[in-house]
């Protein structure tokens, strides 16, 4: 019954519309990869020509609308912890099925594959001769296929939660050290988000090495965030969780770290990818990417201090 | 300024243009000539960019405009091709100074020069009374300077003209043949579809060229 | 942002005017469903979360064979025992028919001198001192004390007791509970008179009411009860009160299913006329083409012209939705939400500020409509312009 929720609900709207659009840039995707010769006169080309813009504009669509749905999709998680026992956020309802966590990240994957498409997609059609328009289509049916399997993950995660089952709350899952890379990733996330960052910093200038280093630099931040950073939010020192930083209780500063650690790590991979395909690094976005890092760099820095010197103590 | 060589467009059954080649240099007046449906339009919509020839090259102002993608062949059209049809192709719920300042909208000239623009061309062309009144209440030759000022507000080197003077008596088309010496004066390169013999007899052209099939 | 675009989207529309006014008069409607059920939703779950403030941590009733009886006052000395129970007592409530208001009241008991648990009954507690010199009493919100004093003319209230007798208890107070329901129908008076009117014969209760200390706590007491007596049926706060928001989300869940249908069919509607360009439009996209617009141009005109319909649509049917639902108090919905039965007080919906569900709201309906204008809008860009240009 979950999916008749309104939060749910509006969510499996959006994703027909998505999945619906994502069929017709299949379908044009496949033929572009079949028949594409920018040299070709023929009528069939220029139609094609004509279609591969109609994928663009749909592309921009389905990034624009999957930006607000994520953000009801944690909204949606953290909503239903309420009815599932011992879940107290987002993270509870997540972990709450096998799917959860997988769906979480092929939907932080796809957003950033079609934020590095889109980027692709602009600059090619600054260039008559479309020289990457081949390119993009080859990823079109990569990009298809990791997203139906979000939508169908989707449906399972929340087909699949069971009310009547306790599950675990966001302390239980974050504060779990059996696994040896957990444990790891937790105890050294200071030095491998400072190393990420470092590595992106020192980079700065090689363009595709800077992109690969955002990668590092997203999962080292999430990691920090977690760790390190969300206890001095929450000023509790066993309380570790990306999720309830989202929630009124604390002002919603979970959004200004998401946003600006996503807009940051986007620009500079897809900057990255696109310097590795056309050779051409485009400036701008490698300034914002940078200034985006260092804005969240700041934000992780500003909690710890700050309770550092009113309380003198680390917690 | 303009070249054609080996231009052929075909449509599914028909073939309006066959291996078709000329050269227009700048600041010429040319008139294209030919009974209706020998391919006059054909040839100002392939120098406009609005379609592709089948096989052959096109060169305009520079620019090898025979494969480029749509978005490019509009800018491209934008900069360098200005068009002024029969039926005038004004949009009747707008004013005339709407009508005119159409072009500049994507642009990013900003609102107060676009009027500006728009003002001078209306002088000079004596329709300055009428920036306000909606197109639908103006005269045919009023509705016809409209529509040449429209071409004129992006100051392009080409202006392409088809049957312009189909709809006008004599006296508007004596008036019209004076608007085109003036852009002529000016250095603008004109190509003008016609099959008016008091157009070609004229002797606004500097050549005529006779499309046969 | 190009101004100019927006200007001649605004300008292009009034050309057409028909066919945007349709599309916004369908959007609006959408739209006007899609708020107030949301809005009814979210006021009923506030209503019923004032409510549940006087729910107890656990509370234990008797149930037999599906019946619910009067439970024995006597467990409670075994319940006190368990660890972690900070404290357990009787509740005496139930409802009372006033055939005049064709309404039911809610009679509950309750003890001036013990704490109380429900922050509604500590102020009425409070705000009437005056209740501990007497020996009968009753306390009703401010909206039921007027409605008896109207009728009667007398600030008192005769009860029938089952048993045909009648007992006439002095309205002493009012208080202001923050639920509106409550506020119509709650009868706060002494335990004594409660039992009388109820019929509830002594050392029985209604239910017994248990408060833990450690809200940690709640559920492995609750298990524990339920075995100390299987003849009881336990429910804790969280458990109630997820049943009551479920059956909101429940009843909404319905209208989704018919908004799915309306929404699919406004796609289709919208799609199909965006499609078809009559000759006019098939001029103007083509004239625009000849003077250099490129297909972005033409496509941001389209995108600009739905937005303008979008968001008239929006705040036309915003004010429309709030006036409906907190203005005329949703004839008609609330009563599928709450129910149709006659035997309930007349309560008002409590207004509260219904920031996500306006943000759910457009993010279910703007998209739709955006994406039945991109193909066609799309089509519409690289029409071929030679043709209708002659």
């Amino acid at each position: 019954m979950s999916f008749l929720i309104p939060d749910i609900f509006v969510q499996l709207v959006l994703y027909s519309v998505m999945i619906f659009f994502l069929c017709i840039s299949l379908f044009v995707g496949i033929r572009v990869i079949l028949h594409w010769d920018i040299s070709d006169t023929s009528e069939t080309q220029y139609v094609l020509e004509k279609h591969t813009y109609l994928v663009s504009v749909l592309m921009k669509y389905i990034f624009a609308v999957n930006i607000p749905a994520f953000i009801i999709f944690i909204y949606a998680n953290d909503k239903l912890s309420a009815y599932l026992t011992g879940a107290m956020c987002a993270a509870g309802v997540l972990n709450a099925t096998i799917y959860g966590k997988y769906l979480m990240g092929l939907k932080i994957i796809n957003l950033y594959l079609s934020a590095a498409w889109l980027t692709v997609n602009s600059f090619d059609l600054k260039n008559e001769a479309l020289p990457f328009t081949y390119t993009k289509f080859s990823i079109i049916p990569l990009f298809f296929a990791t997203f139906i399997a979000e939508a169908v993950l989707f449906v399972l995660h929340f087909a699949s939660i069971d009310p009547t089952v306790p599950v675990s709350c966001c302390n239980v899952i974050f504060a779990d050290n059996t696994s040896i890379f957990r444990t790891f990733i937790s105890d050294n996330a200071i030095y491998l988000f400072a190393g990420s960052f470092a590595l992106t910093v020192l980079n700065y200038s090689r363009p595709v090495i800077y992109g690969a280093a955002n990668i590092l630099l997203a999962v080292s931040g999430i990691a920090v965030l977690i760790y390190k950073v969300s206890p001095y939010v929450y000023e509790l020192p066993t309380h570790q969780c990306p999720f309830c930083i989202l929630q009124s209780g604390y002002g919603y500063v979970g959004y200004a770290f998401y946003i600006t650690l996503f807009t940051g790590t986007a620009l500079g991979i897809s900057a990255g990818f696109q310097k590795l395909i056309s050779g051409i690094a485009p400036k701008k976005m490698f300034f914002y990417s940078m200034l985006f890092n260092i804005a969240y760099l700041l934000l992780c820095a500003w909690f710890p201090l700050s309770y550092f010197f009113r309380n003198k103590t680390w917690l | 300024m303009i070249k054609f060589t080996a231009v052929t467009k075909k449509y599914k059954d028909i073939t309006p243009l066959d291996n078709f080649s000329m050269e227009i240099s700048a600041g010429e007046t040319v008139i294209l000539s030919g009974r209706s449906g020998s391919g006059k339009t054909t040839v100002l919509s392939l120098t406009a960019a609005l379609t592709r020839p089948t096989s052959g090259s096109i060169e305009v102002n520079g620019r090898q405009t025979a494969k480029l993608p749509e978005e490019f062949a509009a800018l491209f059209r934008r900069e360098s091709v200005g068009m002024i049809f029969q039926n005038y192709n004004l949009l009747p719920n707008l004013s005339a100074i709407d009508n005119i300042t159409i072009p500049l909208l994507p642009t990013k000239i900003t609102m107060k020069q676009q009027n500006e623009r728009a003002c001078v061309l209306m002088e000079k062309l004596g329709i300055a009374d009428k920036a306000k009144t909606a197109v639908n209440r103006l005269s045919g030759g009023e509705q016809q300077r409209v529509a040449i000022a429209r071409a004129l507000i992006n100051n392009p080197p080409v202006i392409l003209a088809d049957e312009p003077t189909s709809s006008l008596d004599a006296k508007l088309t004596d008036t019209l043949l004076e608007i085109f010496a003036a852009m002529k004066a000016e250095g603008k390169t004109l190509l003008i579809a016609t099959h008016d013999r008091a157009v070609a007899e004229s002797g606004i052209a500097d050549r005529i060229i006779g499309i046969e099939k | 942002m190009k101004a100019g675009l927006l200007e001649f989207a605004l300008c292009s529309m009034a050309g057409r005017r028909s066919k945007f006014i349709f599309v916004y008069i369908i959007l609006s409607l959408l739209m006007i469903l899609c708020f107030s059920v949301f809005f009814v939703t979210a006021s009923l779950r506030a209503e019923s979360s004032y409510t549940a403030d006087a729910l107890p941590d656990i509370s234990v009733t008797m149930n037999k064979g599906g019946r619910n009886e009067l439970i024995s006052t006597s467990r409670i000395e075994d319940i006190i025992l368990l660890p972690g129970v900070k404290y357990a007592e009787p509740a005496y409530f139930g409802l009372y028919r006033f055939d005049y208001l064709k309404a039911n009241l809610t009679v509950v008991g309750i003890d001036p001198f013990a704490e109380q648990y429900s922050e509604a009954f500590e102020n009425a507690v409070e705000q009437n001192k005056n209740i501990l010199s007497h020996d009968r009493w009753m306390i009703t919100g401010q909206k039921l004390a007027e409605t008896i004093d109207a009728i009667y003319n007398k600030k008192a209230f005769s009860f029938s007791q089952p048993d045909g007798n009648y007992i006439e208890l002095p309205i002493v107070g009012t208080f202001a509970p923050q639920s509106q329901m409550m506020s119509a129908s709650a009868v706060l008076t002494d335990v004594q008179s409660a039992k009388e009117i109820l019929g509830i014969p002594d050392g029985k209760a209604v239910q017994i009411s248990v408060y833990t200390g450690n809200p940690e706590e709640t559920d492995t007491i609750a298990q524990k009860i339920a075995a100390m007596f299987p003849d009881t049926k336990v429910e804790t706060k969280e458990i109630k009160q997820t049943a009551v928001s479920n059956l909101f989300d429940f009843s909404s869940g319905i209208f989704m299913l018919v908004f799915a249908v309306s929404l699919f069919t406004f796609f289709i509607i919208v799609f199909d006329r965006a499609s078809g360009l009559n000759m006019e439009e098939r001029k103007e996209i083509a004239v625009l083409k000849a003077v250099g617009y490129t297909p972005s141009d033409i496509i941001t005109v389209r995108f600009y012209e739905t937005l303008i319909t979008a968001v008239s649509a929006f705040i036309t049917a915003l004010p429309v939705a709030m006036f409906y639902v907190y203005g005329l108090q949703a004839p008609f919905l609330k009563s599928i939400f709450i129910g149709f039965s006659y035997i309930r007080p007349e309560f008002i919906l409590p207004f509260v500020f219904p920031a996500k569900e306006i943000a759910l709201t457009f993010m279910v309906t703007v998209p739709v409509y955006a994406a039945s204008i991109i193909i066609p809008a799309w089509k519409a860009s690289i029409t071929d312009a030679q043709e209708s240009l002659r």
